[in-house]
């Protein structure tokens, strides 16, 4: 949110452990949880204010306790915006609008429930590999691939960042050509899919038949 | 339909998850079935109404309190160390 400078105040709030593991144990105490917000503000760099909720997650269960919510508050003191998993590209467009009409009221219908997970499949991978190994396979069990995914787009970066870590909402006509570019693989897997022989009922595989002989 | 005011809420708060199943111990597929249920139903505060005062402990000392910062406006996010 570089681009509004002054015009705007990011504020985060520490959480429970959303993946624990060995080193990253539940809490059992404020201090434990304070230790590790100044860990994340040092060594993820973090140039925003980084507050630290309590043991229980009072003010977290207020705002509803969801894993990666970030709210728009406008200069009444008012929700002008609910984003329920965090994406920067929604964010700017409400942040926008909100500027807009002098930093008050609602915009863009108050609240987006898509599940953006592009952001999280590309820069997750940090946060999760601290709860290492139990983090990954209870990710795993509860959802397969769920951990792999993280993996896989953290190793990706440099080819995925520029989608899934930007800042702004892209043109419309990269969406469109990303949309083409979606359909003609699909299109281009169906056509190579259903260009394959199909195997006659009973016919022996030539790998079978070149070990046989 | 009236929406509950801050106070409301807070008072309310007993109601919620205790500090032990707060901080669970394990990530298991209840919590994501929870994630989908809270999304669906945009659990939270609603737009339009007002944010709930609070008052933090922040990185490098001191406390910051919402009330004292609402302009400009404030980008609220909620993250995890892990």
């Amino acid at each position: 949110m570089a681009h509004f400078g002054d015009r705007v105040r990011l504020v985060e709030v520490i959480v429970r452990q959303g993946h624990p593991g060995p080193d990253v144990p539940p809490y059992e105490s404020f201090e434990q949880k304070l230790r590790d917000a100044y860990r994340y503000k040092e060594l993820e760099s973090i140039p925003w204010t980084v507050l630290v909720d309590d043991l229980q997650g009072t003010v977290h269960q207020t705002y509803g306790s969801l894993a990666d919510p970030t709210y728009l508050i406008d200069n009444d003191g008012r929700v002008a915006y609910y984003n329920i998993w965090t994406h920067a590209p929604t964010l700017y467009r409400a942040l926008s609008a909100l500027l807009a009409q002098d930093g008050r009221g609602v915009v863009l219908g108050g609240v987006d429930r898509r599940p953006h997970l592009g952001a999280t499949l590309t820069n997750g991978w940090p946060a999760l590999r601290r709860g290492l190994p139990q983090s990954a396979v209870d990710l795993e069990t509860s959802v397969p691939a769920s951990a792999l995914a993280p993996w896989l787009g953290y190793h990706l970066r440099p080819l995925l960042a520029p989608l899934t870590l930007r800042e702004r909402p892209l043109p419309p006509a990269a969406k469109v050509a990303l949309g083409a570019a979606a359909v003609g693989i699909v299109l281009l897997g169906l056509r190579r899919a259903l260009a394959r022989p199909a195997r006659p009922a009973g016919a022996t595989a030539p790998l079978q038949l070149a070990g046989a002989g | 339909m009236q929406l509950p005011d801050a106070t409301q809420r807070f008072t309310e708060l007993d109601k919620t998850e205790t500090a032990e199943r707060y901080n669970y111990g394990h990530f298991r597929p209840r919590l994501v079935a929870g994630e989908v249920v809270k999304t669906v139903g945009a659990t939270g505060i609603a737009p339009g109404e007002r944010a709930p005062d609070f008052e933090l402990p922040m990185v490098g000392g001191g406390t910051w309190r919402l009330a004292h910062h609402l302009t400009p406006p404030i980008l609220l996010r909620f993250g995890s160390f892990s």
